[in-house]
């Protein structure tokens, strides 16, 4: 299997790269591994691919302002190994060290894992629980997106055509806040049967503030709202984190396929979420 | 469509050909470099029988574009050996059965190589979770931990053989 | 890579099943141009019963499964190749699709013309009455289809030189590769020669015959330029022989103590969309085994093949063995739940210190004292307190019609073909060995050379656990006539001279009648609350007869253990309603990781067996094995009744 033809450009600057994007049919190329096999399976053409590998700099992560910004070329690897990742947003290194295979988290960005918006890729759920903040850049300057607003649906973001993302902030871990990332596999198989996200800010045993977000389950990363608010402002037990599952399976709308049925998918991830509340919870402090 | 120039350094040598844009990294140490060790298995980025080093890392060269790694330094399997003789790695595999029909064999070899390179201490649960996106249908892999314990342990016999030559 | 070689693509039907109106593109070749017959399916199988049922190289008229060639595109280069595939315009009509055996055997014939989609029906074992019986277990029992999904996909240069076809193939045999092609575009043998190139796992999928092999052979002929194919993983699961594929209804009868009266059943082979081979005699094949290790005085087994809008089930690791004792083992457990008694007890129970032909025509050692010592090696005693499951199982391998070998003594060097092709089973280790023992000839002068049709006139394969046996045996026996030969010209038998002299012996070791082999394994697990299940031990224990190769044995046991537990936890092929793979990666397939295997334990006796050498067969003993020992466990563990492979997740989640 081999991609079909495309033009090749490799800016770099990222000021060149939004250039060549204006190209009607063109296409950011990061780490490739979403984009490749998409090409390689002639599930996807482009006429262009913009290569921003060589841009300088793109590869960052710095802590400043009670905040983390990352660079849309960070590989997986590296945020899975990153000191100060595991350190300021562990919930971060936490997904990064559950994606596909070391090999491909060598050559994976986080950039391409969320651009690409795989409604089964573990960085969108991640982005969604922290809240992260996305700068995209064109030829008519930068603009900010919030995270839930980036996620458009299956394989569509809010990047508009000639858009790149530029920059990752998310906000650091702050002390009462727990956090933990789950994913439920089919024995080998690659992708997940669903995943959660969960960041809970913990005061003595009560929930203050609850992300929940879901992957897999939906035709994008969506946060689970419900979920959230039943638990928000309430004391922890493991019967209200329950609640917080059936709720969360109750609103998804997962699909029947070789990974299980909906049946399945709405049970899994119904205790999917109740065992990361309770993970979540513990991390932040709580006490059971 | 147009041709591009890539450069790069695969086991030591520079190389230079004009390709097609979408020739994969695979495809172009396999057929241009006449490399043929490292091999395709899935197309889909799950075997790794295609791993090489790019740049110091263990990635799979069929998915990655010949053109992206153009100005990096790649190592393939046929660029592990000195001299004629095998890397302590491969003489593990050979030693502690590692292989059987052997090929996935350089894939596994490749990640391995990166694995170990890292100097860690590693327990068997860790080299299985390591040799993840590495696919074996015929040793059951336990061969396989058994060649990249082993073959820790030449390294490190042979980093102590040196320090002492050093000496 | 040739110099001026051709790269093929295969346009394949998107269809299940659907007439086919027009295929239009621009060089192509397709049905209207090579109108030949895949000559047979699977390991070197005979023709099919029914000419008409045979699967055409191209599809014409009709497609009958998704995957199935309807027409080849060639270029220059692989990229290109792909683009003229995307380039070719294929009309179709689409019918209605029947994907499982139980739609095909309700619904209409899938092939126009025919009455039923019954392709063979055999009833195997003698007729009875039912008996009185104090109890009865009944149940029905699935292996869902897996792919034997070598980590090398298939793969075939062929080149003509205007007189002479020579093939390179990836192959687990060229002596049935060549009949196949010959046999396909009725070419004379004089004029075909088939090479085995390297050969990266095979596992049954790699014996025999396929449409894209006469494809390119047809095209490097017409082209007169070199044509190579290979097969992509999508291509191997949507169109490569599939494993497995069996259903059975199974009723067997007991006495209150556990004495097995009768057993009765019904198996149904998801044969896929064509006749020829490996799908018509599976069927009858597995029936004839399924009373494995036990005595049992009545049996009858109603054996169907029936075709399915499936490409074309064929020999996967085991091949009809792990089906027949799944079959087996599953009922006998729930024999032991229903008298409450102890299942390796109920199982010793049925077995006898002397040999035995079953009723279905099984031939059988004494069983208990092997098994006796079974449950000691596996350590069962113990085990049983962490709900470990047991299997027992005969091991039937392909030992007729025997194996050609050759061994050539020239310049001190000796060189061997074998007439089975090696494809990682390290069959150089046993000939050295063999050679070594026969003929005194130190291991390092000795070479086994890959499969080559010009340097061996005939020969069978490498399948059914037969190559350490059938091919060990013709070593064993090209090395004494060339003993005989050097005896009867100089006297007394010395390695030296014999080394310096000209040697070339080839035998065909004819072999009739059964060399049936032992084994059991042992398994425990824990399953989790989302039903993922962890294997914890994995311990095997078989007769091998006389050991060739110790390291070897143990490394080609553990891999096929690996297949056992892929089996029964994460393989398959799951279709959509009409017929669309879904599980179109290798893993999503469930080819199993690293992470996911335990650390195996392998013991292993040694009664030898009756041929020179004492081997026994093997390859295929850990794919029956595992899956019964693991099954067992699960449903110790989970408390829930296991029917079918894989095993799925949901199935066992709370």
């Amino acid at each position: 299997m081999y991609p079909p033809e495309f033009e090749y450009f490799a800016p770099n600057s990222i000021e060149e790269a939004v250039e060549a994007l204006s190209n009607e049919d063109a296409k950011v190329l990061a780490g490739g591994q979403s984009l490749l096999p998409l090409l390689k399976s002639r599930f996807a053409a482009f006429g262009k691919l913009v290569d921003i590998s060589r841009i300088a700099g793109l590869d960052y992560v710095k802590v400043e302002d009670e905040a983390i910004r990352i660079g849309p070329m960070a590989t997986i690897a590296s945020l899975e190994s990153n000191g100060d990742v595991q350190r300021f947003q562990p919930l971060i290194s936490e997904a990064a060290s559950q994606i596909a295979d070391p090999l491909v988290r060598n050559m994976g960005t986080i950039g391409g894992n969320v651009s690409h918006s795989d409604p089964a890729n573990d960085m969108p759920p991640v982005m969604l629980a922290l809240n992260a903040k996305f700068t995209a850049i064109s030829k008519s300057g930068e603009r900010s997106i919030d995270a839930e607003k980036f996620f458009v649906d299956s394989f569509q973001t809010a990047l508009d055509h000639g858009e790149i993302l530029k920059e990752i902030e998310v906000p650091v871990r702050r002390a009462g806040q727990g956090y933990s990332y789950m994913k439920l596999k089919k024995g080998s198989a690659d992708f997940s049967v669903a995943a959660v996200a969960c960041v809970l800010d913990v005061s003595g045993k009560t929930i203050k503030r609850a992300r929940i977000a879901l992957a897999s389950v939906s035709s994008k990363a969506e946060i689970a709202n419900d979920a959230c608010r039943h638990i928000e402002g309430k004391e922890f037990s493991e019967s209200l984190a329950e609640e917080a599952g059936t709720i969360a399976a109750k609103n998804a709308d997962p699909q029947s396929d070789s990974y299980g049925s909906e049946e399945y998918k709405r049970r899994a991830l119904g205790m999917l979420v109740k065992d990361s509340i309770i993970k979540a919870y513990i991390r932040g402090g709580g006490s059971i | 469509m147009k041709k591009i120039t890539v450069k790069m350094e695969v086991n030591g040598k520079e190389v230079e050909r004009e390709i097609d844009p979408r020739m994969l990294l695979a495809t172009f140490v396999r057929d241009e470099l006449k490399l043929t060790g490292t091999h395709i298995g899935c197309d889909t980025t799950n075997c790794g029988a295609c791993t090489l080093l790019l740049d110091g890392k263990a990635v799979k060269s069929c998915t990655v574009l010949a053109a992206s790694a153009s100005g990096k330094k790649v190592i393939t399997i046929e660029g592990i050996s000195k001299d004629g003789t095998m890397h302590p790695i491969q003489k593990a595999f050979v030693e502690k059965h590692g292989l059987q029909c052997g090929f996935c064999t350089p894939g596994m070899i490749m990640t391995s190589y990166w694995l170990l390179g890292k100097g860690k201490k590693l327990s068997r649960e860790e080299i299985r979770k390591y040799l993840s996106g590495n696919l074996c249908r015929c040793t059951g892999y336990q061969g396989i931990v058994d060649s990249v314990e082993y073959a820790a342990e030449l390294m490190e016999s042979e980093k102590a053989r040196e320090k002492a030559r050093n000496r | 890579m040739l110099p001026n070689m051709l790269y093929m693509g295969v346009v394949r039907s998107t269809y299940a099943r659907a007439k086919l109106i027009k295929v239009s593109g621009k060089d192509i070749i397709d049905g209207n141009e090579l109108k030949a017959l895949r000559a047979s399916v699977g390991e070197g199988a005979a023709a099919a019963s029914n000419l008409d049922l045979m699967e055409p190289i191209f599809a014409r008229d009709m497609v009958y499964y998704v995957g199935q060639p309807v027409a080849a595109v060639f270029s220059d280069d692989r990229y290109s190749a792909e683009d003229r595939i995307a380039d070719v315009e294929v009309e179709y009509e689409p019918l209605k699709a029947f994907n499982t055996v139980k739609a095909a055997m309700e619904g209409e014939p899938i092939h126009p013309g025919t009455s039923s989609n019954v392709l063979r029906e055999t009833v195997v074992g003698n007729a009875f009455d039912d008996p009185k019986a104090d109890v009865v277990v009944e149940d029905e029992l699935t292996n869902e289809r897996i792919m034997p999904n070598p980590i090398e996909t298939r793969g075939i240069i062929a080149d003509y030189d205007g007189k002479r076809l020579t093939i390179y193939i990836s192959t687990q045999s060229v002596h049935s590769i060549k009949r196949g092609i010959c046999s396909s575009l009725k070419l004379n043998p004089d004029d075909v020669r088939v090479i085995q190139a390297d050969t990266g796992g095979g596992f049954g999928s790699k014996g025999g015959l396929y449409p894209e092999y006469v494809i390119a052979a047809y095209a490097a002929m017409k082209f007169k330029r070199p044509v190579k194919w290979i097969e992509t993983r999508r291509e191997h699961l949507l169109a490569t022989n599939a494993g497995r594929g069996v259903h059975g209804r199974m009723k067997l009868f007991a006495d209150k103590s556990g004495k097995l009266l009768a057993l009765r059943g019904e198996i149904a082979v998801d044969s896929g969309a064509f006749g020829g081979g490996m799908a018509e005699f599976t069927a009858p094949y597995i029936a004839m085994q399924v009373t494995g290790p036990y005595m049992i005085e009545k049996a009858s087994i109603t054996a169907r093949s029936v075709m399915t809008n499936k490409p074309v089930q064929g020999p996967y690791r085991g091949a009809g063995r792990p089906e027949a004792a799944f079959m087996m083992e599953r009922m006998m457990d729930m024999l032991a739940d229903k008298l409450k008694i102890d299942p390796v007890k109920l199982r010793l129970l049925n077995m006898s210190d002397k040999p035995f032909k079953s009723p279905l025509g099984l031939e059988i050692d004494a069983a208990k004292p092997f098994f006796e010592k079974a449950v000691q090696e596996l350590d069962y005693e113990r085990l049983k307190g962490d709900k470990a499951g047991i299997g027992f199982f005969v091991l039937v391998p392909a030992l007729a019609p025997g194996e050609t070998a050759r061994i050539r003594i020239n310049s001190g060097k000796v060189d061997v073909w074998l007439g089975g092709n090696a494809h990682g089973q390290g069959h150089e280790v046993f000939v050295r060995k063999l050679i070594r023992e026969e003929l005194g000839i130190p291991e390092e002068l000795v070479t086994l050379n890959k499969g080559d049709t010009d340097m061996l006139q005939s020969g069978i394969g490498s399948w059914g656990s037969r190559s350490a046996i059938a091919g060990g045996a013709a070593v064993v026996s090209a090395a004494r006539k060339l003993k005989k030969e050097f005896e009867a010209k100089h006297g007394k038998f010395s390695t030296t001279e014999l080394l310096n002299g000209t040697y070339d012996s080839f035998v065909f070791e004819k072999q009739e009648g059964q060399l049936n082999s032992f084994g059991a394994n042992i398994a425990t697990a824990s399953i989790d609350k989302y039903g993922v299940v962890k294997v914890r031990e994995c311990i095997a224990y078989y007769d091998l007869g006389r050991m060739l190769n110790p390291p070897m044995v143990r490394g080609q046991i553990m891999g096929g253990m690996a297949q056992g537990i892929g089996q029964t936890l994460y393989e398959e092929l799951v279709h959509s309603d009409d017929g669309q793979l879904l599980t179109a990666s290798i893993s999503d397939a469930g080819v199993p990781i690293a992470e996911n295997m335990p650390e195996f334990i392998v013991k292993v006796a040694e009664n030898g067996s009756r041929l020179p050498h004492g081997a026994k067969g093997l390859g295929e003993a850990p794919t029956i094995g595992v899956p019964l020992a693991l099954c067992r466990a699960i449903e110790l563990v989970s408390g829930k009744r296991i029917r079918s492979t894989p095993v799925k997740q949901e199935y066992l989640s709370d």
